[in-house]
Formats: structure tokens, C-alpha cells, sequence
């Protein structure tokens, strides 16, 4: 008995050893002794940071990537951005374009800020970005970052409704030779080519270069009137020290012309008269950077450019200089803040003539210089609070500040909520400041006539927006997801203009000034909404919905002019992957009427792609086609671009890498 | 029959907590944990070329940058072997000649550093593994992604065969394969 109690004695234990043994095993597996096919259902409770991930911001970010812009019928930058929800996108005519967010659309819309690799694209003359010069092998971008929102904090003046970063990709991937060549019944011919090779222990580059020759979408007699041809090359080089620092260096060159039709303003019968004609455009920049790690606690980047950029035709000639130098420090103080700070400068030069078109001007230099400083602090688990303000000194527009105050509550590794209050501004623009514009004629019954004229005010403020967004976004994986923003702008000191006292001019001519005012206040509110889904492992689909209103009233309480901005934009886009290599991608748009103009259209946008060999791809891809034409925008009054409806348009492509 | 009793009991908690275990919801573990549960998996079900192996010689798996394991790889991996080759561990520098290990695991951290170290590998026989994001897609063989909170796994099996790797049929089942020829970078 005494044998049987001791041996039970010890049973019990070694049984006890066991049952804690397999309740310990279930707290904590052995994942040693697991398969791979066990492995692969274990649920893991952290997911990884990979880098920066976009998708942990306070903003309301949406990334194009490659395999997005390869997908898509799109074959120019303005045109790949359709498909960025709460995004307004409409094409002018074959060479212009209207792009903004939420709110203040127009060739010239002057609160989006545009950057490639981090240099900025954005016109100070008349604001607004001539998207037909903002061009690239798109086979070699990265991705586009698209913020809508304030983003003034860390980018600067006019970043208020949105900023639209197009990043290249690192010259590691674009390796080899790349041939493309597409032709269609609208887009004319195209080619490009690249080649990506190394030099040294680190370093890789690539060239490239493409050209295009899209014919007018109008035949008869204004027929080069939206016409667009272009040559590009191009160069980036990438390489590391030793040390681990990185060096990029990179540059373009274009040359091209672009059909345009200029209102000539005369005094005199007819008072306007539309002149078709063709702009030369010209560009070049060159850009370097160095990005050095200190430690995994401290990283900073030197970046300066230097851009090019003009286009003349027999009634205009605009040209702009830029140098730009920036620096900007990445640092983590304790274990909970996350830091950045920066300063930049930047001087540009431009020179702006044209019949009817004067500035009057001490000097055509401008030079802004600014700093920021932005704070993440980890105020509690998950919860990010982020602080931020951009100091900005210009010539004209003096001090200004744009903080910002941003929350993100990270629910869950899958639920993220996000709010922000930011304060902005829109600085004014060279036209806006000096400019002696002619806008229109009008018999004043003495044999010179009358002009119109906009005259530009130095005196003119800053706009002030300031936003309240607020967001929540699930992500199950990089398929399934869902995001919804809100926002709420309060507007001051909107620019507009005021008839002033007609006098008469030196020569006796009647003028009746338009003088720029900013004295217009407004607010304004929206929703953007987004919902993607992987329906089979073969079928994905991405559901967009936009919905934006506007009010803005001038000094004396009248109603402004409606923003040209639809009320509802809706969006379906769809990619199937299908056996040997095929691919069909949908892209359906509904977008609302603009004012009393532009009727609402349904655009339909499709492509086929085949991926017939090893590096060997074709495409064939239609635009609009629904419908034989429609009107998305209409043309703008300082440079007036006559509108062209968007067509039907049929596109082949064939691209060959090795 | 106290004995008896004892002893019925006994097993019956026992069977008892067996049954508890495999009815319970899926296991759950620390992502790092998995990942380093599929390095040891990867030593197993993957062949060296053996004149970069021979019979018997320490597999040496190597973490390149920060260690986001926290010591989950030296509490699975130290002490075990595969197929005959003692496992080693260590730490090394991006900037270190990494082509006489066999394993190459590639942190988030050295993401800068990429192009270089897959640049300085070349087609030596060594298995690349990374989290960074599109790592297979950019040449590496491995890549570990997270879908609904699990680990999964691309292999790049140009870049396997670029490197002489013979990966099992078992893993390259489920994987997702990415092909340089049909994603285009």
C-alpha cells in the first residue's frame, strides 16, 4: 500500500506536469514542433510597422500604386488621378485640365499642391498646375501619394484642400530595358524607352526617354487647337556610401507644343476674338538628395532642385526659374515621440508677357523661406496625438503660420479613428498681386473704346481656411478595407474682385477696372467614402463615393460665384485577374452636374491586358465609352482654354521588358 | 482499488484538458513567434547546394538589422537542427559579406539598405527573408506578409533558382509565387 500511495504520489505529479505542460501549450504553442500548414493558422496579435505605413495617418491619404496605374486605362498622370475618390478630376480639353479637392476646381486651382519626388510643380503666377508639362515614364512610378485636406504644416501655402505626391521608383527596380508603344484613334502614337543598369559596389541608374504626339480633338479650323506633342528624357541615379548614406540624383528634359486658342481682348469690334495658336513648351530640372541615418533614432535629408519651366505662342510668353533647398531632420525623443523638423528656402524668377497681359512690379524674384516643426507623442496606448506648425516668410505675403492639431486612436491593429483641426493658407498668386489683366471690351462711344481691366492688389492678404476633419478607416488586409472622411471648412478672406470707378487712361481710353479683392468668407463641408473588396481571390472590386457643398458670399453678403464642383461623385472599379494571363479592369464614374453648365456624365473606362511571355505585355483600352462625347469643365478667363468635350477613344499598347 | 481510483481520476482531468485544448479557438502567438517558427521550417524544407552545405556543417541563420524577434529566434531555434545541420545563430551588420550564411533574414530597418545587400548577394546560395514590404517582388525569396492577422508567404522561385535553392513542394504549396514575368516591376 505504502509502494502503491508513494508511485501514485509521484503519478500525480508527473500528471500535473503534463496538464500545466498542455495548459501552458495552449496559452503559448509550441511553435517549434508546428508544421507549416499549423503555422499558417496561427493568429498573430501584433502586426508589424512596414516602414511608414500611409494608412497610420491623421489625414485622409489614398495611394496610387504601380499596379493601380498599371490597371488602368489611363495613359497621362491627370488621368490616372480619376481614381482617387473625393478627387476632382475633368479633363478641359485635350491638353488641359482641371484637378482639385474639395472644392475651388479650375485650370487654375489654386489650393492643390503637386509635387514629384518632392518638387514642387505648383505655378505661382497664376496658381494652379499646367498638368500637360507634368509628365514621366509612368512604367516607373512608384506610387502617388494623394492627401486630401490641409497638409500646409508640413508641405506649406497652398497645400489647403489636398497635395499629390508622384514618387519614382528607386533605380534598383527599373532594371534593364523597357520598350513601350501604344497608338489609338485619339491619342495619336506614342513610344518610350528605358534603360536601367549599375555602376560601382552600390549604385544603379536608369535613362529614359518618350515622346507623344496626341492630334487636336477638333477638326477644321482652329484644327492644332488642343493638340499635344511632347519629348521627354530623363535620368535617376541612386547610390550609397559606405557610411549607409543614400544619394539620389535626377533630371528631365521636355520639349513640345501645345495647341492653344488665346482670348485677344480688343477695345474695338469685335471686343474678343478667339486666336488658335501653338505654345512651345520647354522644361528642364535636376534634383538631388541625400538621406543620412544617424542612429535608428535620427535620419535626415538634404534635397535641392533646381526647375525650369516655359511656354510661349504669338500672344504669351511665361517663364519660371526655381531653386529650391530643403532639409528636414526625423527623430525620436523617448519612447513615445516622434519628431520631425525642417527649413527651407526657395527663390524663383519669372518673366510674364503677353498682349493685354502686364505686371506691374518692383522686382520679379520671389523668395519664401520657411520651417516647420511636427510632433507625434504617443499620449496613451494607441492614441497619437500630433502637433505641427509651418512658419512661412514670402515678399508679399509676410509671416505666416499653419498649425495643425491631429488625433489618431488606433481602435484595434484593423479599426483606426482619426481627427483633425488644422489652420491654412493660400498665399496670393503673381497675377493676383500685380497684374494688369484685360478682360474684356466695350464700346464707351469715343472712336478708342473701353477695356476692362483686372488690376492686381500688393496690399491683398493671405486666405485663411481653417479645417476640421475627422476619419475612420478598417483594414482587414491590403483587399478588404473601408474609409470614410468628413470635413468642415471655414473660409476667410476669399479672393474675388470689385468694378472699381471707370476713368480715362493717358490715350482717353475709358477703363473700368476689376480690382482683386480678398474680402469673400464662405464655408464649405463634404464626405468621401471608400469600400474595397476582394469578392473572389480573382475579383476585386472598389466602391468611391464623394459629396462636397459650398457657400461663399462677398463683403456685402451677395452670393459668389458656385464653385465648380459636382455635388455627388460616384465611382466602381473593378479588376479580374483571369487564367493564362489575362486581365480585365473597369473603372465606372458618375459624376454630378457642375452649376448650370456641365451636365452630369457616366464615364467608362475598360482595359484588357495580356501578359502573353516572360516581360512581353499587351493592352487594349477604351476611354468614355459610353458615349460618344461629353463636357467634364469649361475654360477659364485669364488664358482662356476652350473647352473640347471628352471622347470616345480606343487604345492599344504594347510593353516589352528584358 | 485507492490506487485505481487515483489513477482514473488522474486521467480522466487529463483527457479532460486534451479536449479542452482541441476544441479552443485557434491558437494565437506573437507575430515574431510565428515568423521565427517558419525560419526553422524554411532550414528544414530547403536544400543547399552541398558544396555550399556539406554533410553535417553548422546552417547558419543570420538577422540582418534590428532584432523585431525579442528573443522568440533563440527560444525556437537554439538547439535545433535540420536535417542533420546544427543550427547557428547571429547578428550581423547590412554591410557585413553575408554570402556564407544560409539564411539571411533582412529586418525592416535595413528597408534603405535593400537594393545594396540583395545587390551584394548576387546569386550566392543563400536564402533571403524579409517582411519588408514587396521584398519578393524586388528579388528577394522570401517574403512574410500578414493577411487577417496570420503570417502567409511569397516565395520569388526566379530568384530561388537564381541562387540554387531547392525548395520542397510542401512549401512552395502555400505560397503565393510571385513571378518576375508576370509583375511587372
Amino acid at each position: 500500500m505504502i509502494n502503491s500511495a508513494k508511485l501514485s504520489r509521484s503519478f500525480i505529479a508527473l500528471s500535473l506536469t503534463l496538464i500545466v505542460g498542455s495548459l501552458y501549450a495552449q496559452e503559448k504553442p509550441d511553435l517549434a514542433s508546428m508544421s507549416v500548414d499549423d503555422l499558417m493558422n496561427v493568429e498573430v496579435t501584433s502586426v508589424s510597422r512596414k516602414g511608414q505605413k500611409l494608412s497610420d495617418t491623421a489625414a485622409a491619404v489614398f495611394v496610387i500604386t504601380q499596379d493601380d496605374i498599371r490597371r488602368s486605362a489611363a495613359t497621362s498622370i491627370p488621368e490616372i488621378l480619376r481614381m482617387v475618390p473625393g478627387l476632382d478630376v475633368a479633363r478641359i480639353n485635350g491638353n488641359v485640365w482641371a484637378i482639385s479637392a474639395r472644392g475651388s476646381n479650375g485650370q487654375f486651382a489654386n489650393k492643390l499642391l503637386v509635387m514629384i519626388d518632392g518638387r514642387s510643380v505648383y505655378n505661382p503666377l497664376f496658381s494652379g498646375v499646367y498638368w500637360d508639362v507634368q509628365d514621366t515614364l509612368l512604367e516607373d512610378v512608384e506610387r502617388i501619394e494623394v492627401i486630401r485636406g490641409p497638409g500646409g504644416t508640413l508641405w506649406g501655402a497652398n497645400a489647403v484642400n489636398g497635395i499629390i505626391n508622384i514618387i519614382t521608383k528607386h533605380s534598383i527596380d527599373t532594371q534593364g530595358t523597357l520598350l513601350t508603344g501604344s497608338g489609338g484613334s485619339a491619342e495619336g502614337v506614342s513610344g518610350a524607352a528605358r534603360y536601367g543598369g549599375s555602376f560601382g559596389r552600390t549604385g544603379f541608374y536608369r535613362a529614359y526617354g518618350k515622346s507623344f504626339d496626341h492630334p487636336s480633338s477638333i477638326v477644321g479650323v482652329n484644327a492644332t487647337h488642343d493638340a499635344l506633342s511632347e519629348g521627354r528624357a530623363g535620368f535617376r541615379a541612386d547610390w550609397a556610401s559606405r557610411g549607409g548614406d543614400n544619394f539620389t540624383a535626377q533630371g528631365d528634359i521636355y520639349r513640345g507644343t501645345a495647341g492653344t486658342i488665346g482670348v485677344l481682348i480688343d477695345p474695338t469690334e469685335p471686343f474678343s476674338e478667339d486666336r488658335a495658336s501653338t505654345s512651345r513648351i520647354a522644361g528642364q530640372d535636376l534634383q538631388f538628395r541625400w538621406a543620412a541615418i544617424q542612429s535608428s533614432r535620427s535620419d535626415t535629408t538634404l534635397q535641392a532642385f533646381y526647375d525650369y519651366t516655359a511656354r510661349s505662342d504669338e500672344n504669351l510668353v511665361l517663364g519660371r526659374r526655381t531653386f529650391d533647398v530643403d532639409f528636414q531632420h526625423h527623430l525620436k525623443l523617448g519612447s513615445r515621440e516622434d519628431a520631425m523638423w525642417g527649413l527651407e528656402y526657395r527663390s524663383s524668377d519669372d518673366r510674364a508677357n503677353g498682349a493685354g497681359l502686364d505686371l506691374i512690379r518692383n522686382s520679379n524674384v520671389a523668395s519664401i523661406a520657411s520651417a516647420f516643426v511636427q510632433d507625434d507623442i504617443e499620449v496613451a496606448r494607441r492614441v497619437h496625438l500630433i502637433v505641427g506648425t509651418k512658419v512661412q516668410y514670402g515678399r508679399a505675403s509676410n509671416l505666416q503660420m499653419q498649425p495643425t492639431l491631429r488625433v489618431l486612436y488606433k481602435v484595434s491593429e484593423r479599426h483606426t479613428i482619426w481627427a483633425a483641426a488644422t489652420s491654412s493658407v493660400r498665399t496670393p498668386d503673381e497675377a493676383e498681386l500685380y497684374g494688369r489683366i484685360d478682360v474684356g471690351g466695350f464700346p464707351d462711344g469715343s472712336a478708342n473704346g473701353g477695356l476692362i481691366v483686372y488690376q492686381g492688389n500688393p496690399e491683398l492678404p493671405a486666405e485663411r481656411i481653417a479645417s476640421y476633419e475627422a476619419g475612420y478607416r478598417w483594414q482587414l488586409d491590403s483587399d478588404v478595407g473601408l474609409d470614410v472622411t468628413a470635413f468642415h471648412n471655414q473660409m476667410r478672406n476669399l479672393s474675388g474682385s470689385v468694378m472699381g470707378q471707370p476713368f480715362r487712361d493717358p490715350s482717353g481710353r475709358t477703363i473700368i477696372p476689376l480690382q482683386a479683392v480678398m474680402n469673400g468668407n464662405g464655408h464649405s463641408h463634404g464626405a468621401e467614402f471608400l469600400v474595397t473588396d476582394a469578392v473572389t481571390s480573382r475579383w476585386n472590386v472598389a466602391l468611391g463615393y464623394s459629396f462636397f457643398q459650398l457657400y461663399a458670399r462677398d463683403h456685402s453678403g451677395a452670393p459668389a460665384t458656385p464653385d465648380p464642383t459636382p455635388r455627388n461623385q460616384l465611382q466602381l472599379r473593378s479588376f479580374v485577374r483571369l487564367p493564362s494571363q489575362f486581365e480585365i479592369d473597369s473603372s465606372a464614374y458618375y459624376v454630378g452636374r457642375i452649376g448650370g453648365d456641365i451636365p452630369a456624365y457616366l464615364r467608362l473606362d475598360e482595359q484588357v491586358s495580356w501578359h502573353a511571355a516572360k516581360g512581353l505585355s499587351l493592352s487594349i483600352s477604351g476611354q468614355n465609352l459610353l458615349n460618344a462625347r461629353h463636357d467634364e469643365f469649361f475654360g477659364n478667363t485669364y488664358e482662356r482654354q476652350a473647352e473640347t468635350p471628352v471622347q470616345r477613344t480606343v487604345n492599344g499598347k504594347v510593353t516589352w521588358r528584358f | 482499488m485507492a490506487f485505481l481510483r487515483t489513477s482514473l481520476c488522474i486521467l480522466a482531468v487529463a483527457a479532460a484538458s486534451l479536449t479542452v485544448e482541441s476544441v479552443s479557438a485557434q491558437p494565437v502567438a506573437d507575430e515574431y513567434q510565428v515568423k521565427a517558427a517558419y525560419l526553422l521550417n524554411f532550414a528544414r524544407f530547403v536544400e543547399w547546394p552541398a558544396g555550399d552545405l556539406p554533410a553535417s556543417s553548422p546552417l547558419e541563420i543570420v538577422i540582418v538589422g534590428d532584432d523585431s524577434f525579442g528573443g522568440a529566434l533563440e527560444v525556437v531555434l537554439l538547439g535545433k537542427s535540420a536535417n542533420g545541420h546544427p543550427i547557428h545563430l547571429r547578428h550581423v551588420h547590412w554591410d557585413d559579406v553575408l554570402t556564407s550564411y544560409q539564411i539571411v533574414f533582412i529586418s525592416v530597418s535595413e528597408e534603405r539598405h535593400l537594393p545594396q545587400i540583395l545587390r551584394f548577394l548576387g546569386h550566392s546560395s543563400v536564402l533571403t527573408v524579409s517582411d519588408i514590404d514587396r521584398f519578393a517582388l524586388r528579388g528577394g525569396v522570401i517574403e512574410f506578409r500578414i493577411v487577417g492577422n496570420r503570417v502567409r508567404f511569397d516565395i520569388n522561385r526566379t530568384s530561388a533558382v537564381a541562387a540554387q535553392l531547392n525548395i520542397s513542394s510542401k512549401l512552395l504549396a502555400v505560397a503565393r509565387a510571385i513571378q518576375e514575368g508576370s509583375v511587372p516591376r
